[in-house]
């Protein structure tokens, strides 16, 4: 990107954002950082063909390729490592973890959950849905998923005869969660409605649609909403987020993928050069992104769908990533979970 | 017959109805002779019915509804309604009496709804809400019966009255097929089995046994 094209984007996000006044000055690229690649990277966990890694207060999770699911609790890792599902064949699998309980699905069409600390005996059948697309979400003790032309959700136990509709006539991709309300972005808009199908949905923020680059990775924290668009990250307060312009909080030289943020920093999976087949994890303070920080070597494994659906996670004072090691370029399999300080 | 592309076929006094590609199709039954062209339709994806002169269909593509014209091809296509909620992973179930079109919205949180047959001019009127995953229905008088899942793959029967059709317990469980039930002047008749089915096992041998029900007195013999 030169700083010509540059400023051009930058022009045009401002027209659309409201830049004046702001403390971010698109004209000057941040520059690039160097990472703290001399702090610990220790590794955590290797396995063949690792796809995808979760963490939470007490808990490491990952995923293979082959369907098994396990974790560990993140202090003793190897002692006391336990398994929710053994795959034996290369699967698409999706996850989903919160509030004590774990959720996968099987051959896409049916969702199992069990405690984090373990089954009790076997999972528990949440729901069987053909209708099922691809992902699934939780929040405090339900299981959410877009099916047909509704968003569902049940409880851990299971679903009654029929779910419980969380959003009627909505299929949200990637949708996120507050105490109360679930949000989601349709590339032109973000939608919220209450979690518990209490109530109708309501437009929160509308994109222009004239930009090229519509709204992805939604986060939410804080009473903010965060979204990525190409190169940029925006975020707005939800109570004003359609009566004043977004505040662009990120200019990066390359696309911003997987936006997560906790209560101090955003961290973004990006490149680092167009054609490097691995990515790292960039970190930021959340109110003044001057100078993106790396914190991992260039060997982040990039997603391929569903089978890598989560190739970092961050916790109170660590980031966890997949790691493809020196030699797993061309493969593109991880084989390792490295961990290192935020 | 060759047809290049149909979803399901509908009989009427000695015609059957048929989607091939863009248009639909009549053909007898009984003399069989060249097909005869009805009305060309766009995004045609299920024939529904065929009641006095019109033809009934389902379009699903950007918009799911459900539309008529009639079968002459001498008019345009209506809306008869556009809050159809369709799974393409299950059958989809229509009925129609003097007066009005009945469907199954046939997903996981389903329901069944109905019309008048020249459409709604506003949302359609429910006729059972909440149903796991309605997939069939019969009329018979006065009578709705309809199919839905007790559990996954299992499916039961249950019969209302209509117009009010007050939900009640199921007539029949355990039926081995969503559409293993059918009806003439004095019984029903249902296919069941004791053992589990699912429409993704096709390797499983079903024992299946198929039982009469006088319609006056329908208990199980």
């Amino acid at each position: 990107v030169t700083h010509h094209n540059l400023s051009l984007v930058s022009l045009c996000l401002c027209y659309v954002a409201g830049c004046a006044g702001r403390d971010v000055d698109l004209d000057h690229r941040a520059p690039a950082s160097s990472a703290p690649m001399g702090s610990d990277q220790a590794v955590v966990f290797a396995e063949e063909g690792l796809a995808g890694v979760w963490v939470d207060d007490r808990r490491l999770y990952w995923l293979t390729r082959f369907g098994t699911f396990q974790s560990c609790v993140k202090t003793d890792c190897e002692q006391t490592r336990l398994s929710y599902a053994k795959g034996n064949h290369e699967q698409a699998v999706a996850i989903a973890i919160a509030n004590g309980h774990v959720y996968w699905t099987l051959d896409l069409l049916s969702v199992f959950s069990c405690a984090a600390e373990g089954c009790e005996t076997e999972p528990a059948m949440v729901v069987k849905d053909p209708g099922l697309r691809a992902q699934i979400y939780a929040h405090q003790d339900h299981v959410y998923w877009s099916s047909d032309v509704d968003f569902y959700r049940c409880p851990a136990s299971g679903c009654a005869a029929t779910p419980e509709i969380a959003v009627s006539d909505a299929i949200p991709y990637l949708p996120v969660f507050d105490d109360a309300r679930v949000y989601w972005h349709s590339g032109a808009a973000i939608m919220s409605a209450p979690a518990d199908g209490s109530g109708l949905p309501e437009l929160v923020f509308e994109w222009d649609p004239s930009l090229k680059w519509g709204i992805g990775d939604l986060s939410v924290a804080g009473g903010f909403l965060y979204w990525r668009s190409d190169r940029h990250a925006f975020r707005c307060a939800i109570a004003s987020c359609n009566t004043s312009a977004p505040t662009l909080l990120v200019t990066w030289d390359l696309p911003v993928y997987n936006l997560t943020i906790d209560a101090s920093a955003i961290y973004w999976r990006g490149g680092v050069t167009d054609n490097r087949p691995a990515d790292t994890i960039y970190t930021c303070p959340l109110e003044r992104c001057e100078q993106p920080t790396a914190l991992t070597p260039p060997r982040l494994a990039t997603p391929v769908g569903v089978k890598e659906s989560s190739t970092f996670a961050i916790d109170a004072t660590e980031v966890y990533w997949l790691d493809l090691g020196d030699d797993q370029w061309l493969s593109r399999r991880a084989k390792t979970i490295r961990k290192t300080a935020k | 017959l060759a047809v290049l592309a149909t979803d399901g076929a509908v009989f009427d006094d000695g015609q059957v109805y048929f989607r091939d590609q863009g248009a639909f199709y009549s053909l007898s039954v009984l003399q069989p002779g060249p097909r005869q062209p009805l009305t060309r339709v766009v995004n045609a994806t299920l024939v529904l019915a065929v009641r006095d002169a019109y033809l009934y269909w389902l379009t699903s593509n950007t918009e799911t509804s459900i539309r008529r014209a009639r079968r002459d091809g001498s008019s345009v296509a209506e809306t008869i309604s556009d809050d159809v909620r369709f799974s393409s992973f299950h059958d989809f179930g229509v009925a129609t009496d003097a007066t009005s079109i009945y469907w199954t919205n046939n997903v996981l949180a389903g329901s069944i709804h109905r019309c008048p047959l020249v459409g709604c001019s506003g949302a359609s009127e429910v006729v059972v809400a909440l149903l796991r995953t309605p997939q069939s229905l019969l009329i018979d008088g006065s009578e709705l019966y309809y199919q839905h899942e007790a559990k996954p793959d299992e499916y039961s029967l249950s019969r209302c009255s209509l117009p009010a059709c007050a939900q009640s317990s199921p007539l029949v469980e355990q039926l081995t097929a969503p559409g293993a039930f059918a009806l003439d002047a004095q019984y029903l008749y249902v296919a069941t089995s004791e053992q589990a089915v699912s429409p993704y096992n096709e390797e499983q041998e079903i024992v299946a046994r198929i039982r009469r029900l006088p319609k006056t007195n329908q208990e199980l013999p």
